[in-house]
């Protein structure tokens, strides 16, 4: 086996047992169950009816300013191909998988270049890359896997021995494109050119940088054309980032400086220790990923120059989902693997504290990891999310017109399935870092302009409930049940408050 | 004899014997997965179908997923609109180019005499008429012919002097598979054929193939996922009837026979049938004596596989693809659909084949030279005679079924499949007749109960329809044609309250399903059933179908008028609508429980 992996085919072994993976990891859960999901799909939907990039499922489909378009324009090639929704959903499940399998064999091919042992290095990339949560992002329709292919060539490309123009134009390229698919991929557009001026390599550096601007430039062009073609409303969901960021304020920024953004990677690795224990346990860990990045920093600088600005961003985006962060556990898991062989060499206060934190990720991540896969808990919250939706969907199907204008806290998700014109029920604006509803009396001023005629939501529970009871409260005919299931779903004739 | 005229007689030879086959029409499954398919109709039809399982409507439960083939069948539609002696030049065609391809694959270990005996003993072996001279054998025909193309592409790739050449031989062998695994699902054997001829090839290549076999594992990975993707659930819903109700040791027992007549029919393809369901094969619980030889006749043929290794390696590469081919309807890990089918053996027959070649080899050079020339061309002409003979058999529907009756008696399948025939041409007591015959030769067969209870019903003899119909209630309850062909039957005999238990205890056993929810509507129905419980019956109808509001509305309206009280025996009723009623209107399934006088079971939603 260490010769086969020595001989050249170890990343692509590790990416067909990463995309082996990912295709178990695939669940029967509707798509938009995660929300985003269903939105990515929805603009899929859209592009492959020639309707052009807008928001289908909104009244008059306003252009789409919040997702980039490339990972839709892949899914709409492939509803293209087979239209028949959701029968299609089994060639986006492979895609995505095939996605994570190329950028664990991307990765593997570029971990060559650090000092790190085959067989470690391969160990600790597979298991970055199948990592449960990774596991739970690539079993829905989401553009991670896509965006860390991208990433991970545009870096792989940049770190070569000999980066000629061919090599900065298709650097430039990949970075370019990984921007199309997540905006936080403009850290490859301003990192790897800087990577390639450290290293004198100029011309392809300002190569790179006019070629990844060139490919994003469409992009930003339609940004500046429609940004404000998105009611103000939805601008948290529906809007330029731009304009997220204004919500939030310049304070909302900064307030990020905590590094609340760090915590779901120490929460997924260190287990529920003491406070004091779990502190030192948590330095240890950052110290060993630190010096690892740094063992390995001259090896693929292009790689660290493109991590440093994608955490900034991640920690001062003052909403920041973890999935933002678990497509960097492969790279993490390569660092914290150099960084212990660094530390195991300098003698026993280097060997004591790897030792103990390699007991402490056995016990925390790795005990989890045996769970999660062990009992496909990975896939627990999609397919729960689900089974309301199922029944949801099929009463908004069998109970409304045609011409029904359904509001939703899953639109995407109901207008894929019913195929009904659709519209947020909750609608956010953001308060520095803080979410807040905009209160019962704008949501129902803003769904009689819509024409909303039903409401239809999965859980009649949380933000629901308050909302709810405060349409009733607004006269007797304004929410009409049609259906509520106890625990469940419940689908309401909607009519405007007099 | 040279390489080329070797390969080139083999498939002369393979087109002749079957010429005849040109005459023959739509016969068995032809018909309802080509001449009534309109998936095939066109060759746009077949394209947009790709991804769709590959037998249609009703027959969709066999999970099967095999697009290429539709492909083919689409073409040749929109060539020949529909004329069905141009699918058969085409089979007949793809038959000569697979018997040339296993001449050419042979020829790494075999000089052209001994590959010209092989190609030859391939060409005509009777056990193929099944595959070539039947439309729908395409499927086989046409895996064969790419998993030899992707053996011969391997090798090249492995031999290929450049980068480019060794790029171009991975793509070429790649796209192969592809084909393969999209003509037949056996194609998923293709990663471990080309290993086998890569272990026992003659001038072991010193680069190695890893790369390919990535890549064909990846690809076969991505199809696997695909297949189950489409063919959903249905993947392995095609049990056969000989395995119902077995245990997987009785399956093993009942399989052991099963690969001795697999050797048997590679061997001495002379005594051959169509269809392979009890009787012809026996239904067998425990190990006997055919069983054992079975067995022992299996671990010998994996021996000599095993031994040959190095002394004869294309007699082991024969076994080894046979034993590869076969597995995937070898019923011993998983269940199929067959327990046994002559054209599932097309490929197996490579083994008998290179056999014959090899020993042809041997004496060849040797004094009994012309003996050997004469067993040779016996053997050729025997198997060339026995194969034109059976062609005829494939010619249409009713032939192959009335032939093959009389040639099977036992065969209960056989019957089955006859009747169908008739009662579609209006004969039905014929029909019910071939049905009764089926089940008394296979009464462990509860779907020819089903049918005969229904055939039965439609004559008007419901006593007949009872017999039959709690026949396969007693063989198997928690399936709703059964359940509703009781219920149905006890309807019509009279009995209104039984056949409302019955449907009752349907209902809750088969939650949702439509088809027992309609005959528990029936059974109210005939016995005057109360209106409550068929407003909740409706309601759970209504539940199952979406139709969400709808039931909510019912339960509105039985909310209003609830019953003051309800009769005895509710209680097992209710079970099997309160899953609606909980979920809709917790507190009417509270006063309904009070009322009933019982505590319903959780239920799950």
């Amino acid at each position: 086996m260490t010769r086969v992996l020595t001989r050249g085919h170890g990343p692509a072994i590790v990416g067909l047992v990463v995309f082996t993976v990912a295709l178990w990891a695939q669940t029967g859960a509707m798509v938009g169950v995660f929300y985003d999901d269903g939105i990515y799909v929805a603009l899929a939907k859209a592009l492959a009816e020639g309707r052009g990039f807008v928001s289908l499922h909104l009244p008059e489909a306003p252009p789409a300013v919040h997702y980039p378009p490339l990972y839709p324009m892949v899914l709409a090639a492939l509803w293209r191909l087979w239209p028949q929704f959701p029968a299609n959903v089994v060639l986006f499940q492979l895609v995505d998988a095939a996605a994570l399998g190329a950028a664990a064999w991307i990765i593997a091919h570029h971990a060559r270049r650090t000092a790190v042992p085959p067989l470690a290095r391969y160990l600790a990339l597979t298991i970055g890359v199948t990592a449960f949560p990774v596991l739970t992002l690539v079993g829905v329709r989401f553009s991670e896997p896509l965006f860390l292919a991208l990433l991970a060539g545009a870096v792989c490309v940049a770190d070569g021995e000999e980066v000629g123009p061919g090599k900065a134009v298709a650097t430039g390229v990949l970075a370019g494109l990984a921007t199309l698919t997540r905006s936080i991929g403009i850290a490859a557009i301003v990192g790897i050119p800087v990577a390639l001026w450290l290293r004198g390599r100029r011309r392809a550096a300002g190569v790179a940088l006019g070629v990844a601007l060139l490919v994003a430039a469409p992009w930003w062009l339609w940004l500046a054309a429609h940004g404000d073609s998105v009611n103000p409303l939805l601008a948290t969901n529906y809007g330029t980032y731009a304009q997220y960021a204004g919500q939030a304020g310049l304070a909302g920024l900064l307030a990020g400086l905590d590094f609340t953004s760090l915590q779901p990677f120490v929460r997924l690795l260190v287990p529920a220790l003491p406070t004091p224990i779990w502190l030192a346990v948590t330095v240890v860990l950052l110290a060993v990923v630190v010096v690892g990045a740094v063992t390995v920093a001259r090896r693929v600088p292009a790689l660290l120059l493109v991590l440093v600005p994608y955490v900034g961003l991640v920690t001062l985006w003052p909403f920041t989902p973890d999935r933002f962060m678990w497509i960097l556990l492969p790279w993490m898991a390569l660092f914290a693997t150099a960084g212990s062989l660094r530390a195991w060499r300098w003698n026993w206060w280097g060997r004591v504290p790897v030792g103990v934190l390699a007991v402490v990720l056995a016990l925390g991540f790795g005990w989890r990891q045996i769970v999660s896969v062990k009992d496909r808990q990975f896939a627990v919250t999609a397919n729960r999310t689900s089974r309301p939706f199922a029944l949801l969907t099929a009463g908004v199907r069998t109970g409304t017109p045609e011409t029904a204008i359904v509001a939703s806290d899953g639109e995407a998700l109901v207008h894929l399935y019913t195929g009904r014109t659709t519209v947020p029920l909750f609608l956010f604006r953001l308060n520095g870092r803080q979410m807040l509803g905009f209160g019962a009396d704008t949501t129902a001023q803003y769904l009689c302009e819509q024409g909303v005629s039903h409401v239809a939501v999965s859980w009649l529970g949380g933000e629901a409930l308050p909302l709810l009871d405060a349409f009733k409260a607004s006269g007797d005919s304004v929410l009409v049940p049609l259906f509520t299931v106890a625990d469940g779903p419940a689908l309401y004739r909607f009519r405007c408050p007099q | 004899m040279t390489r080329g005229r070797a390969t080139w007689i083999a498939a002369a030879v393979a087109t002749v014997v079957y010429l005849l086959a040109l005459r023959n029409g739509w016969a068995g499954d032809d018909l309802v997965a080509i001449s009534d398919n309109p998936a095939t109709h066109s060759f746009s039809a077949a394209l947009g179908a790709w991804f769709e399982v590959y037998w249609p409507g009703e027959w969709r439960w066999a999970g099967l997923y095999r697009p290429f083939t539709i492909l083919t069948y689409g073409l040749d539609w929109s060539i020949a609109n529909g004329a069905p002696w141009w699918f058969h030049l085409v089979n007949v065609a793809l038959h000569a180019a697979a018997t040339a391809l296993l001449v050419r694959v042979v020829l790494a270990w075999l000089p052209a005499i001994g590959a010209l005996v092989t190609g030859l003993v391939f060409a005509v072996h009777p056990v193929h008429v099944e595959a070539v001279a039947n439309v729908v054998g395409r499927a086989e025909l046409l895996v064969a012919v790419w998993l030899l193309l992707a053996v011969l592409g391997a090798r090249r790739y492995r031999q290929a002097e450049s980068a480019g050449a060794r790029r171009w031989w991975l793509a070429a062998t790649v796209a192969a598979v592809a084909l393969a695994l999209w003509s037949k699902e056996h194609g998923v054997i293709a990663i471990a054929v080309i290993a086998v001829d890569h272990a026992l090839e003659p001038r072991r290549s010193r680069d190695s193939a890893t790369g390919l076999y990535l890549a064909v594992a990846a690809l076969t990975v991505a199809w696997l996922f695909l297949w189950r993707g489409i063919a959903g659930g249905l993947v392995g819903g095609g049990m056969h009837a000989a395995f119902f109700g077995l245990s997987s040791y009785g399956r093993v027992m009942t399989m052991l026979p099963v690969y001795l007549e697999v050797v048997r029919l590679l061997a001495w393809p002379f005594a051959l049938a169509s269809d392979y369901a009890p009787q012809v094969i026996q239904v067998r619980e425990s190990l006997t004596l055919v069983g054992t030889l079975g067995l022992l006749t299996t671990v010998a043929v994996l021996a000599v596989g095993a031994l040959s290794v190095r002394r004869a390696p294309v007699v082991a590469f024969g076994i080894l693809v046979a034993v590869l081919s076969y597995a995937p309807t070898a019923n011993l890990l998983v269940v199929s659909g067959v327990v046994l089918a002559e054209r599932n053996l097309y490929l197996a027959v490579i083994a008998p084949a290179v056999i014959a070649g090899w020993g042809a080899a041997r004496v060849w050079d040797g004094p009994r030279r012309r003996a050997a020339a004469v067993a040779c061309a016996g053997v050729v002409l025997l198997f060339a005679y026995r194969t034109v003979d059976r062609i005829p058999l494939w010619s249409d529907a009713l032939t192959l079924l009335v032939e093959e009756q009389a040639a099977h008696p036992e065969n209960f399948h056989i019957r089955v499949l006859l009747s169908e025939y008739v009662a579609a041409r209006g004969d039905s007591a014929w029909a019910l007749g071939e049905l009764l015959v089926a089940g008394a030769l296979f009464p462990a067969d509860p779907w020819a109960a089903v049918l005969a209870s229904r055939q039965a019903l439609a004559q008007g003899r419901p006593t007949l329809a009872l017999q039959e119909a709690e026949r396969a209630y007693g063989r198997y309850r928690r399936d709703a044609r059964i359940v509703e062909v009781l219920t149905d039957a006890l309807i019509a005999t009279g009995q209104p309250d039984s056949a409302l238990a019955v449907a009752a205890a349907g209902a809750r056993d088969l939650l949702g399903s439509e088809m027992v929810l309609a005959a528990y509507r029936r059974a109210l129905a005939a016995g005057a059933g109360a209106s409550w419980e068929a407003t909740l019956v409706d309601a759970t109808r209504d539940w199952s179908a979406g139709r969400v509001v709808s039931a909510a509305a019912r339960l509105d309206s039985l909310e209003r008028a609830l019953p003051a009280a309800v009769e005895l025996g509710a209680c097992a009723r209710l079970a099997a609508t309160v899953l609606v009623v909980r979920a809709l209107r917790p507190p009417l399934a509270a006063a309904l429980e009070a009322l009933a006088a019982c505590d319903l079971p959780p239920t799950g939603r």
